[in-house]
């Protein structure tokens, strides 16, 4: 039952034959004359009203079979704090998921959250729209992918042009770095989508019987002339980490190989083909992150256009993880598998935190 | 990053907003959608009120199931809504099974009748049956006939008993459920309806029936309605 808090004063009403108790020392006054309390102004009158002994959550269990073998899985794993099945109230579902944050948090969900805006779902399905494959009764999905259809973003420009200073072949070599790190476990929107949105605009403007009329950004032009030069290989880039002298060209060329040592601690799993097969009538991925030579540039503006198509039809999820419950290896795998893609992803946060140009992206 | 669980078809449901909703007598009224936010000591309270907009009721109506997953329609389905699925099925030669108490229909169980064309509407887990007289795809102004079965009422509403019904009401499950109804056993009339017009009533119709080809669809009774009146009506007489 809702009750209303008060933050002033309330005035109670003594029941009849109840008479007040006075101090000794007090003065005796006629009892017909108000109490000082019921003189005193009621405060500001603005309260919240509270829903005391409202339910915050109601659960639906249908089947928790699955559920179940997993809370136990991941407790024999370690991967769950048993203290956390009381702070689910002994449901299994809740468990899980406490036990999903609780990873993330300790996979750098800090980081993560300054940056990206994302959510890892278990589930029994690949997607949201896709069927349960009923041959497989055991399976489930961690997936990952963007929470409230938005991504993070970060500008590359000033980063460029400080490390070209550094060596002509530094920015590209930071660039695939940083980006191929990054697209091992999730989407990033670059300028090669802008040029393939832009090519798929020129074949179809060359269909029409007025092609030439038709405007088509010139993505290959807009690219900045730093990234035409070849990125430096792995022994070209560490005989050249030792020479930098710019503090903060060495922490950033530094923080890309960290970067992209974190991604590529393990490989992401093989989808077999049934599940290519529950995927097959999704839109790509949806990204996770923008990367921006400059801010309103032609990627952005290519972005801009493409995403208003991007929902059509339900994405695939970035990232899917599948694995079986009653199988703890595969459990451990997935988890293990989910953790290097959360520390990559915060790894990528804690570097865009050092490329300069990027305090506006904080979220 | 946010996680997430949903396995099987359990759910969490987390107490997110309030709608209040303010009566003015007869004069109409209105709503305001208030976030709930949680004090220190974990009570949830009413966060400061909004307009109520059509997007939220919107999704709100999403939410309670008035949201139809994308189909694709065969040309046996008549209607389609978040609630209904109404579908059309040609003349055609099926098992019947009787049971109860009827020992004259208790013969015939388990043997092949022809039957007419039928009109089914799927409300929920409700199932209701409709004969016509005629073998192409009705039109909304078709006149109804009644279902000339047991267990069947004026409505045209099955009683399901011990129907094994399918878990959905999909286009997909329109077999499931249109098998349901004819692998169960017909045992009693519901209520006071007239299924049929037949000197040998229903039992000497059904047993002239057996191994036919072609039901008689002069037997069949009027049940008072078109196809457009039986769609709208939804589960109501």
């Amino acid at each position: 039952m809702p009750t209303t808090a008060s933050h002033g004063r309330v005035i109670r009403y003594r029941s009849r034959g109840q008479r007040a108790h006075l101090q000794p020392h007090a003065t005796r006054r006629p009892t017909r004359l108000p109490t000082s309390g019921q003189l005193m102004a009621q405060g500001a009158g603005l309260l919240l009203p509270r829903l005391t002994g409202v339910p915050l959550i109601h659960r639906v269990v249908a089947d928790d079979r699955l559920a179940v073998m997993l809370a136990k899985s991941v407790v024999e794993l370690d991967i769950a704090a048993p203290e956390d099945w009381k702070r689910a109230e002994y449901d299994p579902t809740s468990f899980t998921r406490l036990t999903l944050e609780r990873w993330i948090k300790v996979h750098g969900d800090s980081a993560i959250r300054r940056r990206f805006l994302l959510l890892a779902t278990i589930g029994d399905a690949p997607c949201e729209w896709a069927e349960r494959d009923e041959t497989k009764p055991n399976q489930l999905f961690l997936i990952v992918e963007p929470s409230e259809a938005s991504c993070g973003c970060v500008t590359f420009g000033p980063t460029l042009d400080l490390l070209e200073k550094v060596h002509p072949q530094l920015p590209p070599t930071f660039f695939n770095l940083f980006v191929g790190a990054l697209n091992r476990w999730i989407r990033i929107y670059d300028h090669r989508d802008a040029e393939e949105r832009a090519e798929m605009l020129r074949e179809w403007a060359a269909q029409e019987a007025d092609a030439d009329q038709y405007e088509i950004p010139d993505v290959q032009a807009s690219i900045p002339p730093c990234m035409r030069q070849t990125a430096l290989d792995e022994n070209e880039l560490a005989h050249l980490k030792d020479k930098i002298k710019d503090p903060l060209a060495t922490k950033l060329v530094e923080a890309a190989l960290a970067l992209d040592r974190v991604s590529a601690q393990t490989e992401r799993p093989e989808l077999g083909d049934d599940i290519g097969q529950q995927l097959s009538d999704c839109n790509p991925p949806l990204p996770c992150l923008l990367a921006l030579f400059a801010e309103g540039d032609f990627v952005a503006a290519a972005f801009d256009e493409e995403a208003q198509g991007m929902l059509e039809v339900t994405p695939e999820p970035n990232l899917i993880i599948p694995f079986d419950p009653t199988d703890s290896e595969t459990v451990r795998d997935a988890f293990q598998v989910f953790g290097v893609a959360c520390e990559t992803i915060a790894a990528a946060g804690r570097l865009i935190d050092l490329m300069p140009g990027n305090d506006k992206w904080v979220i | 990053m946010q996680a997430y669980v949903a396995i099987g078809a359990n759910c969490e449901f987390k107490l997110s907003e309030a709608v209040l909703i303010y009566r003015a007598g007869g004069k109409g009224a209105f709503a305001s959608l208030h976030r709930i936010k949680q004090a220190d000591d974990g009570v949830p309270y009413l966060a400061p009120g909004e307009p109520l907009t059509t997007a939220f009721v919107r999704t709100l109506a999403q939410g309670l199931g008035a949201q139809v997953k994308p189909e694709m329609f065969s040309e046996n389905i008549l209607a389609r809504s978040p609630d209904l699925l109404v579908w059309w099925s040609r003349p055609q030669r099926r098992v019947m099974f009787f049971g109860g108490t009827d020992e004259e229909a208790r013969k015939i169980s388990g043997l092949v009748f022809p039957h007419p064309a039928l009109i089914f509407k799927l409300m929920g887990k409700d199932l209701f049956v409709r004969a016509i007289a005629t073998i192409s795809r009705p039109s909304p102004e078709t006149v109804l006939k009644a279902a000339p079965y047991w267990n069947t009422d004026a409505r045209g509403l099955v009683c399901a008993g011990s129907m094994r019904v399918p878990e959905s009401s999909d286009v997909a499950s329109i077999p499931g459920w249109e098998g349901a109804y004819f692998q169960s056993e017909f045992t009693h009339a519901a209520g006071a309806v007239r299924l049929i017009s037949h000197p040998g009533g229903f039992n000497g119709l059904w047993r002239s029936l057996v191994g036919g080809k072609r039901f008689p669809v002069h037997c069949l009774t009027d049940a008072g309605e078109t196809l457009q009146e039986f769609v709208a009506r939804g589960s109501k007489r």
